[in-house]
């Protein structure tokens, strides 16, 4: 008879665990438990035979918690009272003194001489090879429940909600695989329709959707764990294919001989960016370090035939493109970005991190097949296949079909609502629900849309996002503590895009005031949050805020470093920095005359001319 | 009774057939609303548009409980049919106006006998368009805040915004439409009121008849009057369907922000308007036995301005092509190419089949003088307009400027739903009008008699020229 019993969540559960110096640390819950559950150590108790340690003997969590450390704690703090060790650990956090000695390993001679550390001969079956591979968001499945990781788009392949049998163009055309844009939904901005393939490894055969991947080695597939489980919860139960039922346990990470069979049935994947060239805009730009040399305003080139003064255009600029005279200057705080597409990895965590900061819904498979994603930070993908390095300021998809690409590139580009300072939205909206803030950030009032949508389509960006349904949850009182209080959970009908995180400004702005006027009893010499510039807020001297102190979400989850967040007026700011640098390029703003408060960085490589050669 | 005379061959340029009187004409209007019985055909057409209106309250209902989420819009596409379909009616409304107030200002005579159920479709068909922008709100309740009202919240409208514009455009429009319509029906009415049999005739039609004696005051005022609204009805012809092609001009988007919009929105509009009356006078003059007073050359006259104002659409059309290769500006160009030759090319050819190749077939008198095949080709225009609005509004966001956003749309059953349920609106209340008011103008036909000219100066004869 299967037994079903609820665990409790880490968070609400007594425990310890070790450092990776294996330092101990006593875990405290952070909230009493939601519903009627067990934590780890009861279920594990409640099976240990009575009279041995930990065994359950109607003892409390936290009680089975203690019975360990009054059995295991450090000789050092056999004096103290139990008492007393228990308050002081959980005081400090960390069990003093269970650090473990360093260990020196001696080398093992002659170890990759040994015959099972050897790689597989080559196959000599005719077959595929097949690769079985974490996937980037669910990984082995433990997160196949967390809707944010199954909603995000993989880097590559732009797929979310399901996993797929990669494979190249080449390979898919020998297979017989031909996916189409699906023509009832969200098209290229959601529904793809493929073939399923039957993958034989062995006997053991698994039906699973396969997915061309531009620059994926001919004649192997790769296939994402973490899906196909049956009991994974109601966001990821059921979903996409379970790899693991032609996964062998003498080759895990691979298999060799594959039969791949295309069936007749076609499904529809959830792709966010099915169209993957740059139809020669110039949208990404990148040059080499020869165009660096010989041009370092190069991707500025691409705006204008001359090559610009220092400074020009974007919300930097000096000189405006626009004969009107400015409308407003920003004698306060400006704030804006820069997005180092050198740095960026493509890897996707600053839409995660935004979703969780901004309360972002999840819609689900089908509202993304139909092109109604939340996301208010995306990350184009474009592929490449030939680099223009004489003009040097962009990549361009010279093939027509992705069969007959050659020296294929992948190009990311996070794109946050660029803030513009003539914003076409702002125009457009019939009552002033989008209206720009005296420190230059585009704000959504959420309260005053009545849903239009023309500041969506008037967006050449496409990033705003509209709330075609209810999609904020505000009936799953579990949920209730998902969400960031400092930012509203959106109702149906309204518009709501990239804030800035807005939140984190005001958040400082307060810090800082309190510190400004904990400083007032200071001589004036000693005051750190006089601003340096004196600038004033309606006749009042302003609390500095210093460069760094507002972190946006995607920039605090960047592993890479490639996104900066600051004030565009304060001189010293990293940011301003990067606004001022020779890379910087603002999109679509010399067509536009949009003049992003969003600067993006070309990327400039250094390609190895004997990879070149080949 | 006066009987109304045998058909006869009529000829080309005959606005109303010979052998009529004032009592024949009077009472060949008048009975159909007041002692005929009323056809089959009238109640076979109203419960079809009867069970429409049932589907369309049925769409809007849903539509209001879940949200627009029910229909096809997405991102990028965020206007889609209810954009499309509102576009499209207000065009279709705008051949009444035109041909009462414009046509009245030229001294057309031939206006008389078709300018009253214009003027209605006009209204209804604006009724239907006024739906449109209301609902596809994201939050419709709270429309008005598109208009300037004192308010505890101290703000206004945003007046940059052409929806704003929009909103005085069409609601101007509207009222002054009504307010037309309404007076050029006050002397049908009391007409209508003294040859009541019935106590709720009088009543009903005494009410709408608003006191009018026919005395020489009555007759001077409302003459003054009519052609006050006219004056003022004459530039709202041009401005609306101008303020409408503003929500697209004045945007950013590849295929929308182009300068040649207002004059060929307005061509558009007049060209759908026509068509849309012809689509209707037809089956009307065959049904009620109309062929005296909505003659051929009404239908030829309203041919030829088809003919015109569909080639002004094709030059419109032209013109978009070859600044697109002019202009030299590469997402105008790939908005060409989309449209041309994209995922939907096959709407963009089907569109320029309906409303450029087909009415060239209007060139031959042939063709002009066969009613059914005239109808036919109206009908064909009227799908053309429909798909020409699909192709700017759908097509121009589906690729804009960045390839990563570019996505398609396919209009959902419920959008399907609401567009035909608001055709089913506009039948109900077109049978409800020909089976309740005269939907011809009475008094107005009768000034076309040579009998009117003994009144010298309000009216000519049928073959003159004359001012009304």
């Amino acid at each position: 008879m299967p037994l079903a019993c609820s665990s409790a969540h880490f968070l609400e559960e007594w425990s310890d665990g070790i450092a990776h110096d294996g330092t101990a640390s006593i875990c405290q819950p952070l909230i009493a438990p939601l519903y009627i559950s067990r934590s780890l150590h009861e279920v594990l108790g409640a099976v240990t035979p009575a009279g041995s340690e930990g065994s359950y003997e109607d003892r409390s969590p936290m009680e089975l918690v203690q019975a360990y450390w009054r059995a295991n704690r450090p000789a050092a703090t056999a004096k103290q009272a139990f008492d007393d060790f228990w308050a002081t650990a959980l005081h400090d956090g960390v069990v003093a003194g269970t650090r473990r000695p360093t260990v020196t390993p001696a080398l093992v001679k002659g170890l990759f001489g040994r015959p099972e550390m050897q790689p597989p001969a080559a196959s000599s079956d005719k077959g595929y090879e097949l690769t079985f591979a974490p996937d980037p968001g669910v990984y082995d499945g433990r997160f196949a429940n967390n809707g944010w990781l199954q909603e995000w788009p993989r880097p590559i392949t732009r797929l979310s909600w399901d996993n797929a049998a990669l494979m190249s163009p080449a390979t898919a055309e020998k297979v017989g695989v031909k996916p189409a844009i699906g023509t009832w939904k969200g098209g290229e901005h959601g529904e793809t329709i493929t073939s399923v393939v039957e993958l034989k490894v062995g006997t053991k055969t698994l039906k699973v959707p396969a997915w061309v991947v531009p620059g994926h080695a001919d004649d192997a597939v790769t296939l994402y764990l973490g899906y196909g489980r049956t009991h994974a919860g109601h966001v990821g139960k059921e979903r996409g294919a379970n790899a693991n039922r032609i996964r062998q346990a003498r080759a895990a990470s691979f298999a060799t001989g594959v039969t791949v069979t295309r069936t007749n049935e076609r499904v529809s994947l959830a792709c966010q960016q099915a169209h993957h060239s740059m139809e020669g805009r110039d949208i990404v730009r990148s040059g080499t370090v020869k165009d660096y040399a010989e041009d370092k305003h190069f991707p500025a080139r691409a705006d204008h035939p001359h090559s610009p003064k220092e400074g020009e255009g974007g919300a930097s600029g000096k000189h405006s493109l626009s004969l009107l005279p400015e409308t407003f200057q920003y004698t306060g705080y400006k704030w804006g970005m820069a997005i180092d597409l050198g740095a960026c990895i493509g890897c996707g965590a600053c839409v995660v991190a935004c979703q969780a900061e901004n309360n972002i819904p999840v819609v689900g498979k089908d509202q993304v097949l139909r092109g109604r994603e939340m996301h208010w930070l995306r990350i184009d993908r474009y592929f490449a296949s030939h680099r223009e390095t004489s003009s040097g300021h962009s990549s361009e998809d010279k093939g027509g079909k992705t069969g007959e690409l050659t020296g294929l590139e992948v190009h990311f580009q996070p794109l946050p609502c660029q803030h513009c300072e003539y914003a076409p939205c702002e125009l457009v909206c019939p009552v002033e629900a989008t209206a720009h803030g005296d420190e230059g950030t585009n704000d959504m009032v959420y309260n005053r849309c009545v849903g239009t949508r023309y500041c969506q389509n008037n967006c050449p960006y496409k990033v705003r996002r509209f709330n075609f349904l209810q999609y904020g949850d505000y009936e799953t009182s579990s949920l209730r503590g998902l969400y960031n209080p400092d930012v509203t959970v959106r109702t149906r009908g309204v518009m709501e895009k990239c804030t800035f995180c807005i939140q984190r400004i005001a958040y400082a702005r307060i810090e800082a005031s309190k510190e400004a006027l904990d400083e007032m009893a200071l001589p004036p010499k000693q005051r750190k949050r006089v601003d340096p510039y004196g600038r004033t807020d309606h006749g009042q001297a302003i609390a500095y805020i210093r460069d760094g102190e507002v972190v946006s979400a995607c920039q605090a989850s960047c592993p890479t470093e490639a996104i900066v967040f600051g004030d565009l007026n304060d001189e010293a700011s990293k940011v301003r920095k990067l606004h001022d640098a020779s890379l910087k390029y603002y999109l679509l703003d010399a067509m536009l005359n949009t003049r992003p408060r969003v600067a993006y960085l070309a990327s400039v490589t250094n390609p190895n001319p004997e990879l070149e050669a080949k | 009774m006066a009987q109304a005379p045998a058909q006869a061959p009529l000829g080309d340029d005959v606005i109303i057939a010979p052998g009529h009187t004032f009592g024949t004409i009077t009472d060949k209007i008048s009975t159909i609303v007041q002692t005929r019985r009323t056809p089959k055909r009238w109640f076979a057409g109203f419960t079809i548009g009867f069970l429409l209106v049932l589907v369309l309250l049925n769409a809007i209902g849903y539509l209001l409980l879940v949200g627009t989420g029910i229909w096809g819009i997405n991102q990028p596409v965020g206007w889609g049919f209810a954009i499309v379909n509102f576009v499209w009616w207000i065009g279709i409304g705008h051949a009444g106006t035109l041909i009462s107030a414009i046509l009245l200002l030229l001294r057309q005579k031939w206006r008389t006998s078709i300018n009253r159920f214009a003027e209605a479709m006009t209204l209804f068909a604006v009724a239907c368009a006024g739906l449109f922008p209301l609902l596809h709100m994201g939050r419709p309740w709270f429309f008005y805040w598109l208009m300037p009202y004192p308010n505890t919240m101290q703000l206004w409208p945003q007046f940059r915004s052409p929806l704003v514009w929009d909103v005085f455009a069409v609601s101007t429009y509207a009222t002054v439409s009504l307010l037309f319509w309404f007076v050029g029906l006050i002397p049908d009415m009391a007409t209508l009121r003294d040859r009541s049999k019935n106590w709720f005739g009088r009543i009903f039609y005494g009410v709408l008849a608003m006191g009018w004696r026919g005395s020489a005051v009555h007759w001077h005022r409302y003459e003054l009057a009519y052609l006050l609204l006219a004056g003022l009805a004459t530039p709202l012809v041009v401005s609306v369907h101008t303020v409408v092609s503003f929500d697209f001009a004045v945007s950013i988007v590849p295929g929308w922000h182009t300068t040649i919009f207002p004059p060929y929105f307005v061509a558009g509009a007049i060209y759908s308007g026509f068509a849309m009356v012809i689509t209707l006078a037809v089956p009307l003059r065959k049904m009620y036995g109309l062929q005296d007073f909505i003659t051929d050359k009404h239908l030829d006259n309203m041919a030829k301005i088809m003919l015109t104002t569909g080639l002004v659409v094709g030059y419109g059309y032209g013109v978009e092509a070859f600044m697109a290769w002019y202009s030299n500006n590469p997402y105008e160009r790939a908005l060409l190419l989309n449209r041309v030759g994209g995922p939907t090319w096959y709407m963009y050819w089907t569109l320029i089949l309906c409303n450029v190749i087909a009415p060239q077939f209007l060139w031959f008198k042939s063709v002009r003088a066969s009613q059914w095949v005239l109808f036919a080709l109206a009908i064909v225009v009227n799908i053309g307009m429909w798909l020409e609005r699909y192709v700017i509004v759908v097509i121009s966001l589906s690729r804009d400027y960045l390839p990563s956003s570019w996505g398609r749309y396919a209009g959902t059953e419920w959008d399907w739903m609401l567009y035909i349920g608001t055709l089913g609106l506009f039948l109900t209340l077109l049978f409800l009008f020909i089976r309740f008011l005269p939907m011809i103008s009475i008094f107005e036909m009768r000034t076309l008699l040579p009998e009117a000219q003994v009144h010298g100066e309000h009216g000519s004869g049928a073959k003159e020229g004359g001012h009304a």
